[in-house]
C-alpha cells in the first residue's frame, strides 16, 4: 500500500503537466477546429473548416518545405555527428579531444537565434566568407557570391540546423560510444578487421538507438522551429511554422477555426512524419551495418 | 594541422564577434575594421534600460525552471527505476512526448490552456512552459543516475536501522548530486535559449535575453547583436565551468571517502 501510494505521488507532477498542458491544449485546439467556440458564439460542430484549411493557398507547399528542411538537416547532422563522435572516441590525442569537446559545448550553449546571426555573418553575400574570397581575388562584387540565405532552397536554414544539430548528435552518441568496451575493437583488430569494419560492425550497431533517438528529436525540433525560418525565409517558400504564426495573428475572428484546423492537420502530419523518419533511419542504419 | 583547424573553428567566430562589437560598420571588401568604438558596449550596458531587466528575468526564469524540472525529473526517474518495471520503450516514448511534437504546435496548445489561467503573460507561465520541454532531458538524466545506484546500498542502510530520510541524505543524495547539477544546468540553458515560447506565453510582458536579441538580429544590427552574444556566451560558459568543477570535486569526495 505504501509503495503504491509513493509511486502515485512521484508520477503525479509529470502526468499532470503533460496531460493538462499538452493534452488539454490539443483538446481545445481540436474543439475549436470543429467550430465549437462557445464564448464567440460558434456552437455547431462541422468538418468544413478542415476542407477550407486544406485549400488555403500554399498550405501543402509549406508543409513539404518544412519536411524537406527537417529531413535534409537532420540527416546531415546525424551523419556528420556520428562520424565525429566515432573519430573522437577512438582518437588518441587527448588535448584535441578536449578542444573539440569544448567546441561542441559552445555549439550547444548558443541559442538557435544566435546561430542564425553567425550564419548571417559568415554566409551572407557580403559576409566573412565572401570577403575572404574577395581577398583571394576570386570574386569582385558581393553579388558574385551565391544568395544562400534567402534563396528558394532554404540553405541558410539548413546551415543553422546542421550547425546546431552536429554538437547534439556528437555529444549524445559519444556518451554511448565511449562506454563500448575496447575489447571488442581489439578482438576485431586481431581478426584482421580494418577501421571501416570496426565502425560498421561494432560502433554503429551498439550506438544505433541513440543515433536514431537524437535524429528524431532533431527532426521534430527542426520541423516546428519558428525563429530560424522566420528570419531566413522569402515570400515564395516559407516553412509551416511561419505560415501558422501569421494565421494565428490574424485579427479576423472568423479565421480562428480555420487556423485551428490547420494546427490539427499539422499536428497529425508532424507526429506521423517524426515516427516515419525514426523508423526509416533505423532501417537504413540496420541495412548499412548488415 | 588538425589542432589549428579546431582552434580556428572555436576562436574565429568569437574573435569576429569581438571585432564586430567594437565596430560593426566596415564596408564589403574590408576584413577587419580600421576604427574602433566603445559605443555598442556602452549602448547595451549603460543606455538600454531593458537589458538588465532582461538579464535578471532570464536568470530568474532559468533558475526556477531548472529547480522545478529537476525536481519533477528526479521524481519521475525514481518512480521509473524503483517502482515501475524498469525503463521500457513505452516509458521512454511517454517521457519524450514534448520532444516529438513540433514545438510551434505544442506551444500554441499550451497558450490556449494558459490563457484561462492567471499565469499568462507572467514569468510563472513561461516557467511552466519551459519546464514541460525540459522534463524529458532531466528525467533521462535522473533515470541514468538512479539506475547506476545498486539497490543493495539502500537495503544495507535499512538493515542497519537507517530511516528513510537518513538513507536519502547519506547515500542517495550524494550519489545523484552530480546528476542534479547536470540536469539543472541543462534546463537552465534550454530555458534561456528558448525564444518562441517565451515570446508567445510571456505575451511581450516578460523580457528575456533572447527576446532582446531578436530585434537586433532581424534588423541586421551586427554591433549590438555581437555585444549581446558575447555576454550570453560568457554567462553560460561560466555556468558550465562552475558546474563541471563542482561535479569533479564532488565525485572525488564520494568515491574516495570524505563525508
Amino acid at each position: 500500500m505504501d509503495r503504491k501510494y509513493r509511486k502515485l505521488v512521484l508520477l503525479t507532477p509529470i502526468t499532470l503537466l503533460y496531460s493538462l498542458l499538452i493534452g488539454g491544449g490539443f483538446w481545445i485546439i481540436l474543439k475549436e477546429s470543429f467550430g465549437n467556440i462557445p464564448t464567440l458564439g460558434f456552437e455547431d460542430v462541422t468538418f468544413s473548416y478542415y476542407s477550407k484549411a486544406m485549400y488555403t493557398n500554399g498550405f501543402f507547399h509549406s508543409v513539404l518545405f518544412a519536411i524537406y528542411l527537417a529531413v535534409v538537416s537532420s540527416v546531415l547532422s546525424m551523419v556528420i555527428g556520428t562520424w565525429t563522435a566515432y573519430r573522437l572516441t577512438r582518437a588518441k590525442n587527448q588535448k584535441l579531444k578536449r578542444l573539440i569537446n569544448s567546441i561542441m559545448g559552445l555549439g550547444i550553449v548558443l541559442p538557435y537565434l544566435y546561430m542564425v546571426f553567425l550564419t548571417m555573418l559568415f554566409f551572407s553575400q557580403s559576409g566573412v566568407i565572401s570577403r575572404l574570397l574577395h581577398a583571394l581575388n576570386l570574386i569582385h562584387l558581393p553579388s558574385d557570391f551565391p544568395n544562400l540565405l534567402y534563396g528558394r532552397l532554404g540553405i541558410g536554414i539548413i546551415i543553422v540546423y546542421v550547425l546546431k544539430g552536429i554538437p547534439f548528435v556528437t555529444l549524445l552518441t559519444m556518451n554511448v560510444m565511449s562506454q563500448i568496451s575496447i575489447d571488442f575493437e581489439q578482438v576485431a583488430m586481431t581478426l584482421g578487421g580494418n577501421n571501416k569494419q570496426i565502425f560498421k560492425k561494432i560502433y554503429l550497431p551498439l550506438s544505433r538507438d541513440t543515433i536514431v533517438w537524437s535524429g528524431m528529436v532533431l527532426f521534430a525540433y527542426d520541423l516546428g522551429s519558428f525563429e530560424v525560418p522566420y528570419i531566413f525565409s522569402n515570400l515564395k517558400s516559407k516553412s509551416f511554422s511561419v505560415m501558422l504564426y501569421s494565421e494565428y495573428l490574424k485579427p479576423s475572428i472568423a479565421s480562428i477555426p480555420i487556423t485551428m484546423a490547420m494546427t490539427v492537420i499539422l499536428f497529425g502530419i508532424g507526429i506521423i512524419s517524426v515516427i516515419l523518419f525514426a523508423l526509416l533511419v533505423r532501417t537504413v542504419i540496420r541495412r548499412f551495418h548488415r | 594541422m588538425k589542432k589549428i583547424m579546431a582552434w580556428s573553428i572555436l576562436l574565429l567566430p568569437l574573435l569576429y564577434l569581438l571585432l564586430l562589437s567594437l565596430n560593426s560598420y566596415f564596408k564589403f571588401p574590408a576584413l577587419i575594421p580600421k576604427t574602433f568604438t566603445w559605443l555598442y558596449w556602452s549602448d547595451v550596458l549603460l543606455k538600454n534600460p531593458l537589458f538588465y531587466r532582461g538579464l535578471i528575468s532570464s536568470v530568474i526564469i532559468g533558475f526556477i525552471t531548472a529547480c522545478l524540472s529537476t525536481l519533477i525529473g528526479f521524481m519521475t526517474g525514481r518512480a521509473v527505476v524503483y517502482h515501475l518495471n524498469g525503463f521500457t520503450k513505452t516509458i521512454a516514448i511517454m517521457i519524450a512526448i514534448p520532444l516529438m511534437i513540433p514545438g510551434m504546435i505544442m506551444f500554441l496548445g499550451m497558450h490556449q490552456i494558459l490563457i484561462h489561467t492567471p499565469f499568462i503573460n507572467s514569468i510563472l507561465g513561461v516557467v511552466i512552459a519551459h519546464t514541460v520541454i525540459c522534463i524529458p532531458y532531466t528525467s533521462n538524466i535522473a533515470i541514468a543516475y538512479f539506475a547506476g545506484i545498486p539497490r543493495e546500498f539502500e537495503a544495507v542502510s535499512k538493515t542497519l536501522g537507517g530511516k528513510g530520510i537518513v538513507t536519502f541524505k547519506k547515500i542517495i543524495f550524494p550519489l545523484i548530486l552530480p546528476g542534479i547539477m547536470m540536469s539543472m544546468s541543462i534546463s537552465f540553458l534550454i530555458s534561456n535559449t528558448e525564444y518562441f515560447s517565451t515570446f508567445l506565453i510571456g505575451g511581450g510582458k516578460v523580457i528575456s535575453l533572447s527576446m532582446l536579441m531578436f530585434p537586433y538580429i532581424t534588423n541586421a544590427d551586427y554591433g549590438h547583436t555581437a555585444v549581446m552574444g558575447l555576454i550570453f556566451i560568457g554567462v553560460h560558459s561560466l555556468l558550465f565551468l562552475v558546474v563541471q568543477i563542482l561535479i569533479k570535486h564532488r565525485q572525488n569526495k564520494v568515491f574516495y571517502g570524505g563525508d
